[in-house]
């Protein structure tokens, strides 16, 4: 009974506008209150220094200036001729761009968040420039920003495989067709609705001439050069990649003459500005996170699944809701660390592969990222990109739709994931 | 003479400047930091090892004091909107409800990072970082730290002022849509 | 009241030593009558965040690494300097003969910390590396290793090698993509990490077990009768002994599991451990004081 105290001031501290951040934090504070763990709250500064000492952070707020830098600076104009030399023939063409981005992009960065900010950075605005509705291009970016931790090189699959003594060969392997699979699926849906609303694109576009749109572009395809063969070939790590991004971006902008130095102090202030406004909400999740770690509650829900005695389709039913809301709570990794080894040694028992059961994990718990009320995903997209937070969510209803039927076929068709790890040997 | 309100909206106003500045010298100081990690790395042959653990620190100090300046510019994000037809008695209501939620979260932070276990100055976060030493060079987290009450006592400061001057709230070119 | 215990790892008895040392100590606590709680996979933070729970009475029992003491106890630099020890029995021993743990609590108790003991991770430093067989150190020079910090990339240096500075999260890429050939790390790593699909040499190289620290919280072992904290006290000498016998297991299966995923295991050849440690001692002096430095080696006997 007690337990609704916080959710009642969340509703309530909702419907009063109060910000994100603070209704969150203020609510876990409560919590701590009335389940007896006020002596806990004494952690909490160390937890908000913890939370954002972290390295895979460090690629958010150089790619949100890269973005910044890149709008003010001509780039991001140059690059959208120049795509549309190339895609402009295409309805929705900058769509697929966005999904093809994230088939890359991701997984490497080992943060479906951090790339989520860096995309809603860059991509938004150019989409929105060519012509797209601003609440499209932030869907189809939140959409796709999930697809890279399932495709190789991911994070999640080398922890999982780590965890559960599954070869991460294997689920690598695995994660392809299922990755691709999802690509090829959210590029269905763009098209999609490419065609239904009329997005930029298609035969009767003005197409620039290829020429000199390429030669003015030259300096600013620098830019995904470096980002994309920085990263993908292990010259530099993301946030490397990004920081050197963000010097070329500035002469870039320069040799445009379109960047002047109140711009450059412009676009540092918007990028702290994002970045404080989505550090302060992943503090106060992450306080959220600390109460039920200390409560156990996610070993709770385990243990109360365990309780039903479900065959295996049941069973998978209800572990794959369980990860979706972990997902939306919880820090990706810290989920696969605290919750596979709960729930994968049943789901085994009851006959599911267990390197087809690591890409059900992964999956799941990124679209939990894309989870109203709050997936981490949506809400980062909403601080960079201005949109409300609901419309959003709305716009990304039909995907995440999609992506959910996706997700069961892959839990009653094994086949999709294993059967290319088969064919190439890791499998028996 | 100037009133308090007006003390605290100058202080407001004028920190908020400064706290944005120094922010974006960590920001500066992110970028060169990690470029100088690659061109060390590639050039000179000698990665300093300190680089990531400094570009991280920096990092700290641009989202707390980043929280800070969004604060100010009522740019943080919020899920509802109250309508501003409402009548005063409940705008009222729903600002202490804000101010609650403010407090709730920030104050046992703010405590805490004074404070031990028995009200024990020296075994507070504060004092605890003073003890403990970044990995890669010798200096010690505690000035990492101070950056957490310093996020704090700055936004209560800016919802004091807001709160002294609702009208003034204009929150301006930076306004997010999604408030 | 419950006694809660945190740690990075998994509650795996088969892999994780540190879970070893934690079963075999709250099975003695329950046994007695004491709640214990374990807290694992990090769920209530990481090493410095857990650590500052420790010291604030908050948990009870922490598992970290040596690195959260290095401020408070210089002296704890020393225990993973290379070839200052040569295995675990070595190691108690030496830690033994020097009261290295008084001398440790003395420095840490203030700040309301106890070290109770060193949970191993299993198996001694050695060289993992992707290119070659490493039979002795001249194998070493084509090599470039991930180094932690600073001072591995001296000691790297010191050995005729050479070391790029990579954050652990970055391992993986950086081991896949050629930005390091290998690193000097326990076995365990590797096979936790899935690092053996690129990692395809490993050296035992004998230069060190890779010891962890069990803390306890110095205000709440304060707080406890008399008799309570001699059944704390005989929790931790069990856990211990339980990871004692445990590694000496471990090291064995870690073997034939690196070489059933095909990493090739070379043996130094004679006399060319002794060319490894004394190119590693030229690095102990940056390493730690010159005193905490001197009663090491005394206890070591080095
Ligand atoms: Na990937
Ligand atoms: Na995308």
């Amino acid at each position: 009974m007690s337990a609704m105290i916080p959710l009642v001031f969340l509703v309530v501290a909702t419907l009063c506008g109060t910000a994100i951040a603070y209704l969150v934090g203020g609510s876990a504070v409560i919590g701590f209150i009335i389940s007896d763990n006020s002596n806990f709250l004494a952690a909490l500064p160390q937890r908000v220094f913890s939370q954002l000492d972290v390295f895979a952070f460090l690629a958010m707020p150089l790619f949100i200036l890269v973005g910044e830098l890149m709008n003010r600076g001509g780039i991001a104009d140059a690059l959208i001729r120049f795509s549309l030399t190339i895609l402009g023939r295409f309805k929705g063409g900058l769509g697929h761009v966005n999904i093809l981005t994230s088939v890359f992009f991701a997984g490497v960065s080992g943060s479906a968040t951090a790339d989520a900010a860096a995309l809603g950075n860059t991509l938004v605005p150019v989409m929105e420039k060519q012509g797209y509705h601003r609440n499209y291009a932030v869907a189809i970016t939140a959409a796709s920003s999930i697809i890279g931790p399932i495709i190789p090189p991911s994070i999640v699959l080398i922890f999982y495989g780590a965890l559960m003594n599954t070869s991460v060969i294997a689920l690598f392997a695995a994660g392809i067709v299922p990755g691709l699979l999802l690509a090829v699926m959210l590029m269905g849906i763009n098209a999609f609705f490419a065609h239904k609303d009329n997005h930029p694109g298609g035969r009767d576009a003005e197409i620039p001439d290829f020429l000199p749109a390429f030669t003015h572009a030259l300096p600013a395809l620098s830019l995904p050069v470096i980002i994309l063969s920085g990263i993908l070939f292990g010259i530099m790590t993301p946030a490397e990649a990004a920081a050197m991004a963000a010097v070329v971006a500035a002469l870039v902008g320069f040799l445009y003459r379109e960047l002047k130095l109140v711009d450059v102090i412009a676009a540092a202030r918007r990028t702290v500005i994002l970045t404080g406004a989505i550090f302060v909400i992943l503090v106060a999740i992450a306080t959220f996170g600390y109460l039920s770690a200390l409560e156990q509650i996610p070993q709770r829900l385990v243990a109360s699944i365990a309780e039903l005695g479900l065959g295996q389709t049941g069973y998978l039913l209800v572990v794959n809701l369980v990860l979706l809301v972990a997902g939306m709570l919880m820090d990706v990794k810290a989920a696969v660390a605290l919750l596979a080894p709960l729930l994968v040694p049943p789901a085994l028992l009851l006959g599911v592969d267990p390197t087809h059961m690591g890409i059900l994990v992964g999956f799941n718990l990124t679209v939990g990222l894309l989870t109203p009320p709050f997936g981490a995903v949506l809400l980062i997209l909403s601080t960079v990109t201005n949109v409300n937070y609901w419309v959003i969510v709305r716009a990304v209803v039909p995907f995440l739709i999609a992506e959910l039927i996706f997700l069961g076929f892959l839990i009653f068709v094994p086949d999709i994931s294993l059967a290319l790890p088969r064919a190439l040997g890791y499998l028996s | 003479m100037m009133s308090v309100a007006n003390f605290i909206r100058k202080t407001s106003d004028f920190g908020d400047k400064v706290i944005g500045v120094i922010a974006m010298l960590f920001l500066g100081v992110m970028v060169y930091v990690i470029a100088l990690q690659v061109v060390a790395r590639y050039i000179f042959d000698s990665p300093p090892p300190w680089t990531e653990e400094a570009a991280r620190y920096a990092m700290v100090w641009v989202g707390l004091l980043g929280a800070t300046v969004s604060f100010k510019a009522g740019f943080d994000p919020v899920l509802a909107r109250m309508p501003k037809s409402l009548p005063w008695p409940l705008q009222f209501l729903a600002g202490l409800v804000r101010w609650a939620a403010l407090l709730l979260f920030l104050l046992p932070i703010l405590w805490y990072s004074f404070f031990g276990p028995g009200v024990n100055f020296t075994r507070g976060f504060l004092s605890r970082n003073w003890y403990l030493e970044a990995e890669t060079f010798e200096i010690s987290t505690f000035f990492v730290a101070i950056g957490v009450p310093i996020f704090i006592i700055c936004i209560l400061l800016h919802a004091v002022a807001q709160s002294l001057s609702p009208k003034n709230t204009n929150r301006g070119s930076e306004e997010n849509d999604s408030l | 009241s419950e006694v809660n215990i945190a740690l990075s790892g998994t509650e795996d008895i088969e892999k994780n030593g540190e879970y070893v040392f934690i079963k075999a100590f709250a099975d003695h606590l329950n046994a007695n009558g004491m709640e214990t709680k374990v807290h694992p996979s990090d769920s209530l933070g990481k090493e410095k965040e857990r650590f500052d729970q420790l010291s604030q009475g908050l948990i009870q029992v922490n598992l970290g690494n040596t690195g959260v003491l290095f401020k408070l106890a210089p002296v704890t630099k020393g225990l993973l300097l290379p070839f200052m020890f040569s295995d675990n029995a070595n190691f108690d021993e030496s830690i033994n003969r020097g009261k290295i743990i008084e001398y440790v609590n003395e420095q840490v108790a203030p700040h309301g910390i106890r070290l109770a003991g060193f949970p191993m991770r299993g198996g001694g430093m050695g060289l993992f590396n992707s290119k070659h067989p490493v039979a002795k150190i001249a194998d070493v020079a084509d090599l470039r290793l991930r180094a932690k910090d600073g001072v591995q990339i001296k000691l790297f240096e010191a050995w005729g090698s050479e070391g790029t500075v990579v954050s652990w999260a970055e391992v993986s890429n950086a081991l896949q993509t050629g930005v390091a050939d290998g690193y000097f790390n326990p076995p365990a790593s590797a096979l936790l990490f899935g690092h053996t699909s690129v990692l395809n040499n490993f050296t035992p190289l004998n230069a060190g077990p890779s010891a962890r620290v069990a803390l306890l919280s110095q205000d709440w072992y304060e707080g406890l009768d008399d008799k309570t904290r001699a059944i704390v006290d005989e929790a931790v000498a069990k856990g211990i002994a339980a990871n004692r016998v445990w590694a000496e297991k471990w090291i064995e299966s870690a073997m034939t599991q690196l070489q059933e995923q095909g990493v090739a295991i070379t043996e130094l050849e004679p006399g060319q451990r002794e060319l490894f440690a004394e190119a590693s001692k030229k690095i102990w002096g940056e390493v730690i004081n010159e005193k905490d430095l001197a009663i090491l080696k005394n206890a070591a006997m080095n």
